[in-house]
């Protein structure tokens, strides 16, 4: 038999497709929740259409397609007559038919002889479905027909069902039970291509064909036609063609004065907006299609793992281009998978979390502000941040340091890092060792993004946003040097106007930062970074235009912001795809050529900072308003002082960058003073401090000095160096220092293995000589290095809190040195854990606590303490950097006795010598 | 290369020199046409144009085969070709006939073929006045996307 179907008609591409969506409409019926309480109407329509389809498979020579239908309507006979019921054995077996007519539909070139498990399959399901009903309907009236054509047999072994009898080949209507629906239809060999006419009578039943290439909804009354999607590609393409003529004869028309011209300009925009708007229409279709599929997947997982799962779907109706519902299949079917697989518990785990047996996942889709949001939620375990945790740390994917300050959502996040899942993880289930980090890959891929929120216990609910469309995307058109980008709409944030005076604005040997808000925000030269020289610095404002790459917030400089327009993505011809920063081109209104800018290309182009983006996710209490001191320890400014060695310091630390002519610093007396703001700002030398230049001495400056200013209690101080080299971000710990000079702190070594010293600027402060501190700084020197104090110290024990790596090391080694008793807690939530636990065995003395922490912050922990049973008396001492009056009064409110400002060493000697010893 | 007797060639000079394409493979001469730059593209990509609503990519022969810029660019034409699906526009100095070349005529590149011209041509014809060069359009489309063309 001829079943090549290169001569594919119409008619066949017809049967093929409508085959595909009654097989959906029949495992949308069978593989939802509770299928035994089907309705009539439903079971009348499951009945036509498997009856349609076995009229169609042979009237275009499928044969065993339509031997497997006709096995499953027989069986779907009783049940629609209400005689057998729709129980679980009976989907399971209906399902397996329609797996196998799947198969077929999915290769109809395919020779059912050349594929042996297919054929194996076929031989158990007929014999298996038929003896199966006939079981349970007396009397065996299932009747079911014998292979057909024995010339023709492809090595199918069919037997005979025990009760079964035989069947003449010709229309397969004789079971008396059957309804003769259709008039006789000739077995397929015969009418095989018969080129002209339509499918006849059986398909008419059910709805004909869906409209606009796939509205799986069976609506009897849609008018509708079936559309090739090449075909919508294409008008969709000229759709696009229209819009740009049109934007170029709109800007000609603004130079016209022709009114006749004029009014013919504004219907053709009328109408092409129209157009665009219905020829995008055309490609879109409901997430039904995709949601449906799910039905299956969920029930078939729910069986194999053992989980009661009720999938509720919702918004259904609400539509997406075709393409990106193709794009967002597999990122949405891993998460449903993942969310059976790991976040549904079992029905005993259920029950013992107080849930009811059945989980619950659901998905839902709805239109929000010009994009389409879908939402998949479980009321499952939920994530649970310490198994996050302490996976990230096997995995290596982050400094335990990191780890103790993240936030919970944070902690969430980390679930998208690359790496995290592994084989072992991933089950057979959830796929094979694809992680989440794909699926955001893939969601961003088509301009979408996904959100993850968790409650431990509760459940966890994951949100994918997707743009409507992709083909026409707004844009902001900019200039840099002469020449016309595109940057997408949806990457902008801001565009910002910023004086190149302004004090905001900070260089670092040719790279630009921009304070914005708090942040450090790094400035990427358009002009320059295309090799194109600098942006034209005017003598007025700087252009910017704040985008947000995948992990990168930056802003760009270029010459001119011209305006925003609608325009259709072009790709770039293939031998310029490698060029990472533009992500295609477009023509504008004016009918130049623009290309588009691909932000995060661009960003690893210009090798810009990757500063993290997420600072809503940043926990409300761990930022200062001025935003000064910066939460995430791990960035480090990095310079050179006297020759080729590295040096860091904290960024935290550094107030400002600044860069003064040699001409502005003088001398005065001892000291190098230079103006700054209202005042005089005294210069230090690292050299001096690290004991590289003798305290008389002073290196030679360049013209112009590079200087990281410090603030101290309201003062304060420049450090010159040679050379600004970077700010980097760094997760490692600051290791024990090489050397044994003061002013040291330790080590850092970056992932390349490069190693820097890390200065100790508040002790280098501190023992810095100033006129009018010349007396204290004595005293300070000689109070750091007597070693007679700690002996003086009883052995006392203290819980200290404090979750910045850098401060835990300073000022743990401060208590060390006293010979205290340290217990460290990274955050106050922690430090009352240690309390509960080992208060009482193991008593504290004194609680010193950081302000700004995760999870719980120090006035938080302070009021904990102070309500505490057993602890309520425990001597509290605030140290923080917030020091301002209102705090004080905060801080006492909360309970603790004394406060002190983190960079004051000696104070807080003090204050431990006169809380727990004797006094010097 | 069709086995026909005679194949029709488009042609161009680049300097004193003429070269030559399939008339199969090209869709069409312009005059030069205003090009926007492509920043880090390399520097044989003379840009990109608009073509009556399509962008098409400029190749600059004389960059492609090593040659110092024109003098002149008074003349400077393109030479608009298909290509993978891609619209490819070749700069040229000046456009030449379209004419009629036998196989006889044909033969293999000559070792005094600068290196950097011979990646493209797949030999030369031999006229009457002039030594014809021919131009593969793949060869050249081939060199930006290794692996891709035909």
């Amino acid at each position: 038999m001829d079943r090549n179907p290169s001569h594919a008609n119409e008619s066949l591409r017809e049967f093929l497709g409508e085959g595909q969506e009654i097989l959906s409409r029949v495992t949308t019926l069978l593989a939802r929740d509770r299928v035994a309480t089907i309705g009539q109407d439903d079971l009348d329509a499951l009945y036509r259409d498997v009856h349609t389809l076995k009229g169609s498979a042979q009237l275009f020579g499928f044969r065993h397609l339509a031997l497997v239908s006709h096995v499953a309507e027989a069986c779907l006979e009783p049940v629609r007559r209400r005689v057998l019921s729709l129980d679980e054995e009976m989907t399971d077996r209906l399902l397996g038919c329609v797996d196998f007519m799947e198969k077929v539909l999915a290769n109809p070139q395919m020779d059912l002889g050349d594929d042996p498990e297919l054929v194996a399959e076929l031989g158990r399901l007929v014999p298996a479905m038929s003896s199966f009903a006939s079981e349970r309907v007396n009397g065996g009236e299932l009747m079911i027909p014998r292979e057909a054509h024995p010339d023709e047999d492809h090595g199918v072994h069919e037997k005979k069902a025990a009760p079964a009898a035989t069947m003449p080949t010709a229309p397969p209507e004789a079971p008396p039970t059957a309804r003769a629906a259709s008039a006789a239809i000739p077995l397929a060999e015969e009418t095989r291509g018969s080129a002209a006419s339509p499918p006849p009578a059986p398909p008419s039943s059910p709805p004909e064909a869906p409209g606009g290439d796939g509205r799986a909804e069976g609506n009897l009354e849609a008018s509708s036609i079936r559309v090739n999607v090449a075909l919508l590609d294409r008008l969709m393409n000229l759709v696009g063609e229209l819009v740009l003529v049109r934007n170029q004869v709109l800007q000609h028309a603004r130079a016209s004065e022709d009114h006749a011209f004029l009014s013919l300009t504004q219907r053709l925009d009328l109408v092409t907006a129209e157009l665009q708007d219905q020829a995008m229409r055309t490609r879109m279709q409901p997430v039904s299609l995709l949601f449906s599929k799910f039905q299956r997947v969920v029930r078939d997982l729910g069986k194999e793992l053992g989980k009661k799962i009720e999938l509720k779907l919702g918004g259904a109706e609400t539509e997406l281009d075709k393409s990106l519902i193709e794009a967002i299949r597999d990122p949405l079917t891993h998460i449903v998978r993942n969310s059976c697989d790991h976040g549904l518990e079992n029905p005993l785990d259920r029950k013992r979390a107080g849930k009811g047996e059945r989980g619950t996942l659901s998905l839902d889709a709805y239109q929000e502000g010009g994009q389409v949001v879908i939402e998949i939620v479980d009321d499952g375990r939920g994530i649970d941040p310490n198994f996050i945790l302490k996976r990230a740390l096997e995995k290596g994917l982050l400094s335990s340091d990191r780890a103790a300050a993240l936030t919970p959502p944070q902690i969430q996040e980390l679930v998208f890092l690359p790496g995290f899942s592994t084989a072992t993880e991933v089950t057979a289930f959830s796929g094979r060792g694809v992680g989440m980090d794909v699926v955001r890959t893939n969601v961003e891929k088509v301009g979408g993004v996904i959100e993850l929120a968790s409650r431990p216990g509760k459940g966890t609910s994951i949100k994918l946003r997707i743009p409507l469309t992709l083909a026409i995307v707004p844009a902001m058109v900019v200039e840099s040097g002469g020449v016309a980008y595109a940057i997408p709409q949806i990457k902008l944030q801001e565009l910002l106007l910023i004086d190149p005076n302004s004090n905001a604005l900070e260089r670092l040997q040719g790279k630009a930062f921009y304070r914005l808000r708090g942040e450090l925000l790094p400035l990427v030269d358009l002009s320059a970074t295309l090799g194109r020289g600098d942006s034209a610095e005017a003598a007025g404002l700087l252009n910017v235009a704040v985008v947000k790459g995948e992990n990168a917030t930056y802003g760009i400089i270029v010459d001119r912001i011209r305006d925003t327009a609608d325009i259709v993505v072009k790709p770039l011809s293939s031998f310029l795809k490698d060029l990472k920063i533009y992500s295609g081109a477009t023509i504008l209104g004016n009918g130049q050529v623009a290309l588009i800018l691909d932000i995060q290309g661009l960003a690893e182009h210009a090798r810009a900072v990757r500063i993290r983006a997420d600072s809503e996710n940043a926990d409300a209490g761990a930022r200062t308003d001025e935003g000064k001191f910066n939460q995430d320890m791990g960035e480090y400014l990095v310079f050179r002082i006297a020759g080729e060695e590295s040096y860091a310091v904290p960024l935290s630390l550094v107030y400002r960058l600044e860069e003064l002519p040699a001409s502005a610093i003088q001398k005065s007396g001892k000291e190098l003073v230079t103006p700054y703001r209202d005042g005089l700002l005294p210069i230090l030398c690292l050299e001096h401090a690290l004991g590289l230049l003798p305290p008389t001495a002073w290196p030679d400056f360049d013209e112009r000095v590079p200087i990281f200013v410090v603030e101290k209690r309201g003062r304060y101080y420049g450090f010159a160096v040679e050379d600004i080299q970077d700010i980097v971000s760094l997760e490692s710990d600051v290791g024990a220092p090489l050397t044994d000079s003061p002013g040291v702190l330790g080590t850092l070594l970056s992932a390349e293995g490069e190693a820097r010293t890390v200065i100790d600027v508040i002790g280098i402060l501190e023992r810095s000589t100033r006129p009018d501190d010349a007396a204290a700084g004595a005293e300070k020197r000689r109070g750091r290095t007597e070693p007679a104090e700690p002996a003086k110290l009883r052995k006392a024990r203290v819980l200290f809190v404090e979750d910045t790596p850098f401060f835990v090391k300073q000022i743990g080694r401060i208590l060390y040195d006293l010979g205290l008793d340290v217990v460290h807690a990274p955050n106050g939530e922690e430090a009352l854990k240690i309390l509960d636990e080992r208060g009482e065995r193991t008593p504290f003395d004194v609680v010193l606590s950081d302000i700004e922490m995760p999870r719980m912050n120090g006035f938080a922990l302070a009021r904990a303490v102070r309500a505490h049973p057993t602890h309520a008396k425990l001597p509290m001492i605030a140290l923080t950097t917030r020091f301002r009056d209102a705090d004080l009064v905060t801080g006492r409110e909360a309970g603790f006795n004394v406060y002190l400002e983190k960079l004051k060493r000696d104070e807080l000697v003090t204050t431990l010598h006169k809380l727990l010893g004797e006094s010097p | 290369m069709s086995e026909a007797s005679l194949q029709q060639l488009t042609t161009f000079w680049i300097d004193s020199n003429l070269y030559g394409i399939d008339v199969q493979g090209v869709q069409e001469v312009t005059k030069s046409l205003p090009l926007t730059p492509v920043p880090l593209a390399p520097t044989s990509i003379a840009g990109l144009l608009n073509l009556r609503g399509q962008i098409a990519t400029a190749i600059g022969l004389r960059q492609l085969f090593a040659m110092p810029p024109a003098a002149d660019s008074a003349k400077e034409s393109l030479v608009i070709c298909r290509q993978d699906g891609c619209l490819i526009a070749l700069v040229v100095d000046e456009i030449g006939d379209v004419i009629e070349v036998s196989p006889k005529d044909f033969e293999e590149a000559p070792q005094t073929m600068p290196e950097s011209v011979r990646a493209y041509s797949r030999g030369v014809y031999k006229l009457e006045k002039n030594v014809l060069t021919l131009v593969d359009v793949g060869c050249v489309t081939e060199k930006f996307n290794p692996g891709k063309s035909v």
